[in-house]
């Protein structure tokens, strides 16, 4: 992003609208605007040149509440919003605000393209395993066995992880973070907002109405440091309350293991988020509570043309061959007739 | 003192001009102003534990119905939990005595109560907010619901417990 020094100075608070904020109290979106109004300040975007894009669900109220330019889009279809955007005005700074309903339901196919493409934007998915906007009926998310208004018996689908579709996805950006731990939330946001293509942010959020208690095993103080690791690029995999555990394959298959006892850090797995091939990344996404430890932080972080960039180099070399082109007489191609 | 935000219902320190938790403006007079709910919003904020859940009564699995039925009306209370070694195996209430025993009573009475308790019930924890209470009762149409840490019952809270919340936050509120 350029930055011009004759603009003003941004504050967190030039980014809030005058908008009644419709979530709950106690929701975990207050602590997850509240970051994002934190970062863009340092990012150096002008407030016209930023956009937010969103579906439908809770977490897509987020435009409204923020002093830029928004489109509070069609369900499930922020990511096709978005990849236009971007592509016919690439200077945009752009996000996509999602939920795990919005976007790995409805919206599960344009969300793959846009990771897939890799255009430079940032998506949010605000995951708390509910559609909360609909009242509480599960989602694609919600654990095996959930019992919700729409599955009385308790839900029988496998839940998706949604880094590990992002990862399928050849995402070159995909990171983890919680709506309590809020340093760590602006840390990785930040970092989103940095990285040149598509940034995919898992966000646990908590929904205090219809599925409340979802993440207290990772943001419990008694718990976290027990069901957490915080991943950080060339450091084992650590964690626990005196750092005394870690993760070390077996085969193919990761395993927590105690340090001492003739197992050092060097015997641990070592994170790398710039490898090139996804699977170490993949293998993270896997490890849920409560078998493992959850990872949060950046899972992958690499480099791969953005789209808009190709396909507008694409036009520039089409123009160098053939012309600039008239739309108008393209639309006369062929027969045509006025109709009286 | 302490300044709640609006918005989000965050306390701030009295005086400062943004919520430290949503960034929201706490001095804009003009803004929209949410409409107070003293009850729904109480309902969003407090927890279970404010509502100070009953001591459990407990029995085991193998107590004749005949039993179970005489232990809750001696305590006069509406459910009763089954469990085992402090494990919460399952809750027998009103609405399962008339819907399960009703009229056959002289016939089961013998029976364990096991046959005729809700097996592994929904359960909440002290620290899960009221609201979400509220939620699990209207999806389970059940009216008692046992708060547990880990496995083991550690109390109880019934729809009457929710109402009683609904009287005092109305009345408090002068609505």
């Amino acid at each position: 992003m350029s930055t011009d020094s004759s603009l003003p100075v941004l504050k967190a608070t030039d980014f809030a609208s005058d908008q009644e904020i419709r979530w709950c109290p106690g929701c975990g979106d207050y602590s997850i605007l509240a970051q994002v109004k934190k970062v863009l300040p340092s990012i150096g975007v002008p407030l016209e040149n930023t956009v937010f894009v969103s579906g439908i669900g809770c977490s897509s109220r987020f435009p409204y509440y923020m002093n830029t330019y928004g489109v509070h889009s069609i369900h499930g279809r922020a990511p096709a919003v978005a990849t236009g955007l971007k592509t016919a005005r690439p200077e945009l700074f752009v996000w996509v605000i999602t939920g795990d309903g919005d976007a790995l339901s409805i919206g599960g196919n344009h969300l793959m393209h846009a990771i897939r493409r890799n255009l430079d934007i940032n998506i949010i998915l605000f995951n708390n395993e509910i559609y909360g906007l609909t009242k509480g009926q599960y989602s694609p998310t919600s654990p095996l066995g959930k019992v919700t208004k729409s599955t009385p018996m308790g839900a029988v689908d496998n839940p998706l992880h949604p880094l590990s579709i992002a990862i399928g996805c050849e995402g070159t950006f995909v990171a983890r973070s919680i709506d309590m731990h809020i340093k760590h939330l602006g840390m990785v946001l930040s970092r989103a907002a940095e990285h040149k293509g598509t940034a995919f942010v898992e966000v646990y959020q908590n929904c205090n109405v219809f599925n409340d208690g979802a993440y207290t095993y990772a943001t419990d103080r008694a718990t976290k440091s027990d069901t957490v690791l915080e991943l950080e690029h060339g450091k084992p995999l650590i964690f626990g309350k005196n750092r005394d555990k870690g993760i070390r394959l077996n085969g193919m298959d990761p395993e927590v293991v105690e340090l001492g006892k003739g197992i050092t850090e060097d015997d641990l797995l070592f994170h790398d988020e710039k490898a090139a091939e996804p699977s170490l990344a993949y293998l993270l996404s896997r490890m849920t509570h409560p078998e493992f430890p959850e990872p949060i932080g950046v899972f992958r972080a690499v480099d791969r043309p953005r789209y808009e960039e190709e396909v507008d180099q694409q036009v520039v070399e089409a123009k160098a061959k053939k012309g600039e082109g008239d739309l108008d007489a393209l639309f006369r191609i062929g027969d045509t007739w006025e109709v009286s | 003192m302490a300044l709640i935000c609006p918005d989000c219902g965050v306390e701030n320190i009295d005086g400062v001009d943004t919520c430290e938790s949503c960034g929201q403006s706490l001095t804009m007079l003009n803004k929209p102003q949410r409409a107070p709910s003293p009850v729904g919003d109480g309902m969003l904020r407090d927890q279970i534990q404010s509502l100070h859940p009953k001591q459990p009564v407990t029995t085991s699995p193998g107590t004749p119905l005949e039993d179970a039925l005489h232990i809750m009306l001696e305590n006069k209370i509406g459910s009763i939990l089954v469990t085992e070694d402090d494990k919460l195996l399952g809750i027998f209430s009103e609405r399962d005595a008339v819907n399960r025993v009703g009229v056959e009573f002289n016939a089961l009475r013998d029976r364990p109560i096991s046959e005729f308790m809700t097996p592994l019930p929904g359960t909440l924890e002290a620290e899960n907010k009221i609201i979400f209470a509220v939620h699990k009762m209207a999806i389970g149409r059940y009216r008692h619901i046992p708060i547990v840490e880990g496995d083991r019952p550690v109390g109880v809270i019934s729809i009457r417990d929710i109402l009683r919340y609904v009287k005092e936050h109305m009345q408090a509120s002068g609505s």
